[in-house]
């Protein structure tokens, strides 16, 4: 396809037409298309899971996507990995980092493409000059032989833009860039930004904290499920209608009803744990379904972690129904009633090569063993009993769990976490990779189990989840609890503005 | 999209494989047979073994199904049945044990100078043994769980510092130990000597023990995913320490029989030992992985290897061969192993 350049185009540096991505399961990229200019710094904005990553790792040939096209320079960029882009001059610097902590600074900034002697030795004189130029460049004070894992996360993050500098640099795609910078730190990646924006740079800021994209961006694009739902001129924007953008869909699900609810069965106080938690405070009734809300990032999951005896808490009181507690480990809280399905069903969760019905047992041993002698019947019973209850549908117990699907899973998880009969149950992020049937379906089960007089407390990134789920939403941000709203009356801009509020304020960015 | 476990990897059979799915169908007894064979480790080894029983007593009955020989058999197997139990629980849980031989070597050493050189009587050299045994094992968990060293690296560690230990102890060995101590070990019961009682009793209790107590059951769980374990309650650092403990008890066991059958402490027992009890270990259906295994897959994997090495010595193929067969016959096994689950996934 030969594109027809008009004056227009050429000043364009990316473009992405009708770009589709689909993962098993979820639709993360819907006819995407949007454009960046050159020198331009663009954001892409978005909720948890609204596809900004994606369309990220797309551009910088992480993911192939499955139809669309994308331009570089007016050229058509074919199926491209990430070694193609970075000889295109496309850098991505990861949420989760890229570089080799035991190599060099200036080992990881030409990782595969390094100054070379006679037969293929690495000339290191001139790759630690080259570095030291880039780090010059970049206006910060980075030794070229300091291993990697002696640099702060900051440091670590210019040491990734350095890596894509040292290619001739065209693009530069950033993915939460600030997520674990402080206020100054942050500062500074800004003015480095600038500066490789005014020298001829394109960037692409991925983030969902609005105040950092009136203070660094040109223009923004909103993603949401997946799909563009606006492109503004920073300028010409406001916070508000942002937001609307961000969150503005249908809402797919009905409120359950709330009980009366009874008396106190969890209560925080000023709950610190160390490193992320540091003021927790809020209260969970029996018949109560508690939604803790917030950014990724904001602590949600240590709190809950620290509540169940997974973290030692560093600080603060935990009372459960009205008795201090203080547990040694997991093993403490499930003997004194409360149970945790963790976020990760895979990794923190599930014994995947084992059967259904020793899933359900595990945190029940001891429940279905007579003198310490297991007997198999009664894990049967047991198991079959929470089938037919929580409608997992799974060819016997003994079907090895990898072989259900996501949502059967999560089923299976909560059928695991109720065997031990909690008087308080947290749960972390309910429905993540789980399609809408078996969704509604974990609704109605949380909803039954409010009504049985059980205090929930809900962590989930999913905004309409918290507003058809929560009785009363508590946000947290930076590890502390920043506000409570009632889950009836809220909206997602509520929230979302609660969620952000310290960073909404642009003085604190430019301290 | 933080976090959330969408990509390409993750896609997850969301139908139950077809041909497993009509349970209640009624194969052919001949096809269930071998399905049932294909899918328990335990049952192909112990074809496996009937296998080479009944071909040695065809083809060699003056020299295989004698008395002396096959009592000969089971007596070398003692050692290994005892270790391999304890090594099965640590696979299990997703651990091993590379220091076994040095801890065997080391208690049994500890037992001979109590007894011949202090001139304490025999049953305070075995509590002894079994002692140094526990306190070695204690300190292979203690680098594990509280530490936090790799297995494989801290029992390649403590394998070095024992086996110095054992010399240090004894210099050049322990012989004779004394009339009493090696009652303990050479006394027949139905023509057979007591190490192969011992580990028979062992065995049993432990076969019985890992498959059925809710206690054993929760290495399953470690093995299968320690953090959900951790998250379900489950004390991982504790079992994974008491895993240790145990098998440095068996060791010290082991140790201390071979010590009293020989009547002698000798500082080398036990070299190359780790070897032979993880390839029965994996042979019997351990996995690197964790998770799965059981205690009789492990004890038919000593005895299938220790019929092996018989049976070569009978036909006079040379004992330079039996590694060769014994490292063929295991990377077989786990070929077939990994050929099913790529069918089946």
């Amino acid at each position: 396809m030969t594109a027809d350049v008009s004056p227009a185009d050429q000043l364009l540096r990316l473009e992405v037409r009708s770009c589709w991505k689909e993962f098993p399961g979820v639709q993360a990229l819907q006819d995407v298309s949007f454009d960046v200019r050159r020198g331009e710094i663009h954001a892409l904005l978005g909720e948890n899971g609204a596809g900004k990553s994606t369309l990220g790792k797309v551009i910088g040939g992480v993911y192939q996507s499955d139809a669309g096209e994308v331009l570089l320079d007016g050229n058509v960029l074919g199926r491209i990995d990430e070694h193609t882009a970075a000889r295109l001059g496309i850098a991505i610097v990861h949420q989760e980092g890229s570089l080799v902590p035991q190599l060099s600074v200036a080992e990881n900034v030409f990782a595969g493409h390094a100054p070379k002697v006679s037969f293929g030795r690495v000339d290191r004189k001139e790759s630690a000059r080259r570095t030291k130029a880039l780090m010059m460049d970049l206006g910060v004070d980075i030794a070229p032989e300091a291993p990697v894992y002696s640099l702060s996360t900051a440091q670590a993050q210019v040491v990734e833009i350095a890596k894509g500098l040292s290619h001739e640099l065209r693009l530069l795609i950033l993915d939460e860039p600030t997520a674990s910078l402080t206020l100054t730190e942050t500062a500074r990646l800004f003015e480095i930004l600038r500066r490789l924006s005014d020298s001829g740079v394109s960037i692409i800021y991925i983030s969902h904290r609005l105040a950092e994209i009136f203070q660094l961006c040109d223009r923004v694009t909103v993603l949401k499920d997946g799909a563009v739902t606006g492109t503004r001129d920073v300028t010409a924007t406001t916070q508000d209608e942002l937001i609307r953008l961000m969150v503005g869909r249908d809402v797919l699900f009905q409120r359950g009803e709330t009980v009366p609810p009874g008396e106190v069965v969890l209560e925080v106080e000023h709950m610190a744990s160390s490193p992320v938690v540091e003021d927790v405070s809020f209260q969970v009734r029996a018949g109560e379904l508690v939604c803790l809300s917030g950014l990724v990032g904001a602590g949600r999951s240590e709190a809950c972690q620290a509540i169940f005896g997974v973290h030692r808490r560093s600080g603060g009181v935990v009372r459960l129904s009205g008795k201090e507690v203080d547990f040694g480990g997991p093993w403490d809280a499930i003997a004194a009633g409360i149970g945790m399905m963790p976020e990760d069903r895979k990794v923190a969760g599930l014994f995947l090569g084992h059967s259904v019905a020793q899933n359900i047992a595990a945190t029940v041993l001891g429940k279905v063993s007579r003198n310490g002698v297991l007997s198999r019947q009664a894990m049967e019973d047991m198991a079959k009993r929470y089938i037919s209850d929580l409608n997992i549908s799974t060819p016997s117990t003994q079907q090895l769990l990898e072989k259900l699907s996501g949502g059967n899973q999560q089923k299976v998880l909560l059928a695991k976490w109720l065997a031990p009969e909690p008087r308080l149950l947290i749960v972390d992020e309910p429905t993540r990779g789980v399609d809408v049937g078996a969704r509604a379906e974990i609704y109605r089960i949380l909803g039954d189990l409010k009504k049985r007089g059980l205090a929930i407390v809900v962590v989930s990134s999913d905004l309409p989840e918290v507003l058809t789920l929560a009785d009363r939403i508590v946000v947290m941000a930076y590890g502390r609890t920043v506000g409570e709203l009632d889950g009836a009356t809220a909206t997602e801009e509520e929230v979302l503005r609660l969620a952000t509020k310290t960073t909404a304020d642009p003085t604190a960015l430019a301290a | 999209m933080t976090g959330s476990a969408v990509g390409p990897s993750a896609a997850v059979p969301s139908v139950p494989s077809a041909p497993h799915a009509p349970a209640q169908k009624r194969d052919s007894l001949l096809s269930r047979i071998l399905v049932t064979l294909a899918e328990s480790r335990e049952l192909t080894l112990f074809v496996l073994i009937v296998i080479l029983v009944v071909a040695m007593t065809v083809l060699y009955p003056n020299n295989f199904p004698t008395e002396s020989n096959i009592s000969a058999i089971l007596l070398n197997a003692a050692q290994n049945g005892i270790l391999v139990t304890g090594m099965m629980l640590l696979f299990i849980a997703g651990f091993f044990d590379l220091s076994v031989g040095s801890i065997l070597a080391l208690s049994g050493v500890w037992a001979g100078v109590v007894v011949a050189q202090w001139g304490y009587p025999a049953p305070v050299g075995i509590l002894v043994g079994c002692t140094v045994g526990i306190l070695a094992g204690a300190f292979n968990g203690f680098l594990v769980t509280r530490v936090g060293i790799n297995a494989l690296i801290t029992t390649l560690g403590t394998l070095a510092i024992f086996r110095g230990l054992t010399y240090v102890t004894a210099g050049t060995g322990v012989t004779p130990i004394g009339d009493e101590f090696k009652t303990y070990g050479q006394t027949d019961f139905l023509g057979l000597q007591s190490p192969f009682w011992v580990m028979l009793a062992i065995v049993v209790v432990m076969a019985w023990a890992v498959s059925r107590t809710a206690f054993f059951r929760q290495y399953y769980f470690i093995g299968g995913n320690a953090r959900a374990a951790q998250l379900s309650g489950i004390r991982v650092a504790r079992l994974t320490f008491t895993a240790f403990v145990l098998m440095g008890f068996l060791a010290g066991v082991a140790g201390v029989l071979g010590a009293a059958r020989l009547n002698s402490a000798v500082v080398s027992a036990g070299i190359g030992v780790e070897l032979s009890v993880i390839t029965a270990a994996v042979l019997g259906g351990a996995s690197l992985r964790g998770g799965e295994g059981s205690i009789i897959g492990g004890v038919l994997g000593v005895l299938f290897i220790a019929l092996v090495s018989n049976a070569m010595i009978i036909n006079g193929i040379g004992v330079f061969w039996q590694p060769i067969v014994t490292g063929t016959v295991l990377l077989l096994a786990v070929s077939l192993d990994r050929f099913r689950r790529s069918r089946r996934a």
